[in-house]
C-alpha cells in the first residue's frame, strides 16, 4: 500500500515528533511511504528522519517541485532507505495532483490551510484520509467528521485517540486496510467464491489424474499450468480470510491469466534447460517412465503454485522497476 | 471550464434545485442560466434578491457534496476537439491554464472525471480568490503567478461573465458560445467560434500577432 504522509506544525512539541517516529517506524514496514518536503516543521521531515534512524530497510516516494532542489539531499546516509524522487510541475493546484493520485491513503498529522487543501484534493480523487487525532491543526478539526464516517470501526478510533504506539499504528493500518478494500474491491460474492472453490477442485481432480496417469510431454506442460491455477485461487482464499473482500475480474480473470503465462515460462525454461543440458531430447523420452513423469510434474506444479500466489509481488516488483527507470531516464 | 470543456451547467443546476428543495424553494432553470449562468452573481446576491434567509454557506456546502455525487454518478465527457487541442497545445510547448469561478474541490472531481486534469500546468478556482468572474481577479492572479504578460495570453470563454474581464485585461478573448449562453453579449471578443474543434495552433499564433501590432 502506498501510503502518504502529510502535515505540519507550528512548535513541533515532542507528542508532534512522536506520532511522526511511530507511524514512521509502524507504517513502513510492509508500505510505501510517500513524502515531499523537507521543511523542518512538517510531518514529512520528521518522519524521513525517523526512517533515517531504524535499521529496517524502506521505501519511500518522495515528490518534489521541478522549480525546488531535491529534498532531503543534504542527509547524506540513507543506505536503508529505498528513495525514488518523482518530480512535480504547475502551481500547487496542479502540482499535488500527481502525488495524492500515486497514493493509496493519506495519513494527516496536524498541519495547517495547505493541508485542508490536500484533503480536498484526496477527497476528489476518491482517495481516503486517516487524520491524526490530538496531533493538532487540520488534523484535530478533521477528526469528528472522520469519526462520524467511521462509526462501525469504533475500537480502532479509540486506539487513536489513546495513542499507544503498537496498538494505534495497528488500528491505522487496519482503517488503512478496510479503506482501501472499501474502494477497491466489491463486496465478496457468494457465487464468486463458489466460482473459486469449483475452479480449485477441478483444476485439483485433473492434476491429480495426470499426476496419476500422465506420460507425455503436453500432459507435463499442462500439469503446471492447473497448478498456477491453485495457486492463484489460494491467494484468493488468503486474502478473503484476510481482508473480507475480494475483487472479482483480478480473481477469476487477470490473476489466472498472468500466473498461466508465468507458470508456462516457466515450464518452457526448464524444457528448453533440459535440452540445452542434454543436447537431446532424452529428457522427454525417460517421461515413459513413470516415477520420472511423477518427479518432474510434481517439480513443475511447485513452480506453478508458486507463480498463482506470488503473481501479484512479481506484477509489483516488475511494475516498480519500470516506473524507477523511466523517473530515472 | 463548465460549458467550455464539459457540459456540468444542468448537473449543477440540479445540485442547487435538489439543496433548494430541502428548504422547500421552488429553483427554477431560468433564475439559474441567468444568476449564475450570464450574470455570474451567484448564490449569495441571489438569496438577497429573492429574500431567502438561508445560511448560504450551507447551501453552497450541500450542493458541493450532492453534485459531485451527480458528477461521479454520470457519464461525463469533454467536448469534441478538447482532447485533440489539448493534446496539439501540450506538444507544442504552450501553457494551458485553467480560470474557474467553481470550488477547487468540484474542478479536480469533473477533470478527474473526464481525464483532463493532467493537461494544465496552471488552475485558478474560485478558492484562490475573493472576487469571481466578470471581475477580473482571476486573470490577475493567473498573470501574475504564472509571471506572463497579458499579450503572451489567449483566453478562451464561453460566456459574459468570462469574456468581460479578459477583455478588461486586454487578453486576446475568443468566445465559444455553448447552447446556454448564445444570446450573451460577445461584441467586442476578438473572435467567436462555434466549437473549440475549430482552434488550431495557426490561428492561435494569428491572434497573439495581431496583438503585437
Amino acid at each position: 500500500m502506498k501510503i502518504l504522509i502529510a502535515g505540519s506544525c507550528n512548535d513541533c512539541v515532542e507528542t508532534y515528533i512522536q506520532f511522526c517516529n511511530d507511524i514512521a517506524t509502524e507504517l513502513s514496514k510492509k508500505n510505501e511511504i510517500i513524502l515531499g518536503s523537507d521543511r523542518k516543521t512538517t510531518a514529512d521531515f520528521f518522519v524521513f528522519e525517523q526512517l533515517i534512524k531504524q535499521k529496517l530497510k524502506s521505501k519511500v516516494t518522495i515528490f518534489y517541485h521541478e522549480m525546488k532542489d531535491k529534498p532531503y539531499s543534504s542527509f547524506n546516509n540513507f543506505y536503508n532507505i529505498d528513495v525514488t524522487y518523482k518530480k512535480i510541475k504547475g502551481n500547487w493546484n496542479v502540482a499535488r495532483v500527481p502525488q495524492i493520485s500515486y497514493s493509496d491513503i493519506i495519513i494527516i498529522i496536524g498541519g495547517s490551510s495547505k493541508t485542508r487543501k490536500i484533503i480536498q484534493l484526496a477527497e476528489s480523487l476518491g482517495k481516503k484520509v486517516i487524520p491524526i487525532p490530538t496531533s493538532g491543526g487540520v488534523a484535530d478539526e478533521y477528526w469528528n467528521e472522520f469519526k462520524n464516517q467511521n462509526k462501525e470501526y469504533e475500537t480502532d478510533l479509540e486506539n487513536l485517540e489513546n495513542w499507544n504506539m503498537a496498538k494505534s499504528t495497528k488500528s491505522i493500518q487496519n482503517l488503512c486496510k478496510k479503506h482501501t478494500n472499501k474502494s477497491k474491491y466489491k463486496n465478496i460474492n457468494f457465487i464468486s467464491v463458489i466460482l473459486i472453490g469449483l475452479i480449485s477442485i477441478i483444476s485439483f481432480y485433473f492434476w491429480n489424474n495426470l499426476l496419476l496417469q500422465g506420460k507425455s510431454q503436453l500432459e507435463l506442460i499442462i500439469m503446471p499450468l492447473l497448478a498456477s491455477l491453485i495457486g492463484v485461487n489460494l491467494y484468493a482464499i488468503f486474502n478473503i480470510i484476510e481482508t473480507k473482500s475480494l475483487d472479482i475480474i483480478e480473481a477469476l480473470l487477470l490473476r489466472p491469466i498472468a500466473a498461466f503465462s508465468l507458470a508456462f515460462i516457466v515450464v518452457i525454461l526448464y524444457l528448453v534447460g533440459g535440452l540445452s543440458i542434454n543436447g537431446n531430447l532424452d529428457i522427454f523420452t525417460k517421461l515413459a517412465e513413470s516415477g520420472n513423469f511423477q518427479r518432474i510434474g510434481l517439480s513443475l506444479s511447485l513452480f506453478g503454485v508458486f507463480s498463482g500466489l506470488m503473481i501479484e509481488q512479481s506484477i509489483k516488483f516488475i511494475k516498480n522497476k519500470i516506473s524507477k527507470f523511466i523517473d530515472n531516464e | 471550464m463548465d460549458g467550455l470543456l464539459v457540459d456540468t451547467e444542468m448537473l449543477k443546476y440540479e445540485a442547487y434545485k435538489y439543496v433548494f428543495a430541502k428548504f422547500n424553494i421552488k429553483f427554477s432553470k431560468e433564475d439559474y442560466l441567468k444568476y449564475w449562468v450570464k450574470l455570474g452573481i451567484g448564490l449569495e446576491t441571489y438569496l438577497t434578491k429573492k429574500h431567502i434567509n438561508i445560511n448560504s454557506k450551507i447551501i453552497t456546502s450541500e450542493k458541493e457534496k450532492y453534485f459531485i455525487k451527480l458528477i461521479n454518478n454520470s457519464k461525463l465527457m469533454p467536448f469534441d476537439g478538447v482532447i485533440e487541442l489539448f493534446k496539439n497545445l501540450k506538444k507544442n510547448n504552450i501553457k494551458i491554464v485553467l480560470a474557474t469561478s467553481s470550488s477547487y474541490k468540484e474542478t479536480i472531481v469533473i477533470l478527474n472525471k473526464i481525464n483532463l486534469l493532467n493537461y494544465f500546468d496552471f488552475i485558478a478556482t474560485k478558492n484562490d480568490v475573493k472576487n469571481k468572474k466578470p471581475d477580473t481577479e482571476i486573470y490577475q492572479y493567473i498573470l501574475l503567478k504564472m509571471n506572463e504578460s497579458a499579450y503572451n495570453c489567449i483566453s478562451i470563454e464561453d460566456s459574459q461573465k468570462g469574456t468581460e474581464p479578459s477583455l478588461k485585461l486586454n487578453i486576446k478573448t475568443i468566445a465559444i458560445p455553448n447552447k446556454y449562453t448564445l444570446n450573451h453579449n460577445f461584441d467586442n471578443v476578438d473572435l467567436i467560434l462555434d466549437s473549440i474543434k475549430k482552434i488550431n495552433l495557426d490561428l492561435l499564433n494569428t491572434l497573439i500577432k495581431k496583438g503585437l501590432k
